[in-house]
């Protein structure tokens, strides 16, 4: 009896088991585990994505020295010193006034929630929250496509 | 007649501000003790109760959390120490941590921004016991 009434229950007790085993996982999911460039990936300047940065810094008139960059945003740090000793200002303050001046209205908190663990993970070595980085998905040209 | 629209039009008014408001709310504003509270369904969360429990000292001499904490916690290697245990804590073993499956393991919980300079800080307030 108990036997048959589980065997009639146990799709139902499956499809509970697989939602609660998908659950946990899907929430620790990265979508962006490289960083910057894990989102700024449109070809285009406007639209539902964002663009990519070879493409925004051309549109802000940014020097040439991005050519160089290969690493993002590691390489960028060589003028945009953490310590403010660089000849930029510091980057982290830069991008971080970039996602959030404007509150609600800014797209990466209207759009992403403002999530800081799109751009920066947790270093389980020492427990410092580090920014995330990857190889440029652009060619070697700034403001031209690949 | 003209009296009715204007009404709507405030009311209009106020709803959509009223949401804005919430799109920007902040339930922890104070952080530590915004979060660490004790409600009746639930144990006690609050600090005080907390580090109790693993036999912590001079708790009776902390005022405003966390910066208070800051007095014996101080020092670039104690400082260093202390912001690591307290992300080790709150982001250690993901699946099960409360922080990160209760509360979605949000920085911005704890952490402030201020949206003209880029810096980032540690929000704070008096106890709450």
């Amino acid at each position: 009896m108990i036997a048959r009434s589980l065997s009639m229950r146990m799709p139902a007790i499956l499809l509970v088991l697989t939602a609660l085993s998908f659950g946990p996982t899907a929430g620790h999911a990265d979508d962006y585990p490289d960083g910057c460039i894990s989102c700024h990936v449109s070809e285009k300047l406007s639209g539902a994505a964002a663009s990519r940065i070879d493409l925004l810094l051309a549109s802000v008139g940014h020097s040439k020295a991005g050519e160089r960059t290969l690493v993002i945003p590691d390489g960028c740090q060589r003028c945009h010193a953490p310590d403010d000793k660089g000849t930029a200002t510091a980057l982290g303050k830069l991008i971080h006034v970039v996602h959030f001046r404007g509150g609600a209205e800014n797209r990466f908190l209207k759009r992403y929630k403002g999530d800081c663990s799109f751009c920066h993970r947790m270093d389980t070595s020492d427990w410092e929250v580090v920014a995330k980085s990857g190889e440029r998905n652009w060619g070697v040209k700034v403001g031209a496509a690949d | 007649m003209k009296e009715r629209i204007r009404v709507l039009w405030l009311a209009i008014a106020v709803g959509l501000l009223a949401v804005a408001g919430l799109a920007v709310a902040d339930d922890f504003p104070e952080g530590c003790v915004s979060c660490h509270g004790q409600t009746s369904s639930e144990a006690d969360f609050r600090l005080n109760a907390l580090l109790t429990q693993i036999g912590h000292r001079w708790i009776k001499t902390l005022k405003e959390i966390p910066e208070d904490c800051g007095k014996c916690h101080s020092g670039d290697d104690q400082e260093k120490t202390f912001m690591a245990m307290i992300h080790e804590i709150h982001y250690d073993v993901p699946k099960a941590n409360l922080f990160t499956t209760r509360y979605g393991g949000e920085c911005l919980h704890c952490h402030s921004m201020n949206v003209e300079t880029g810096e980032a800080a540690l929000k704070s307030g008096p106890k709450n016991w």
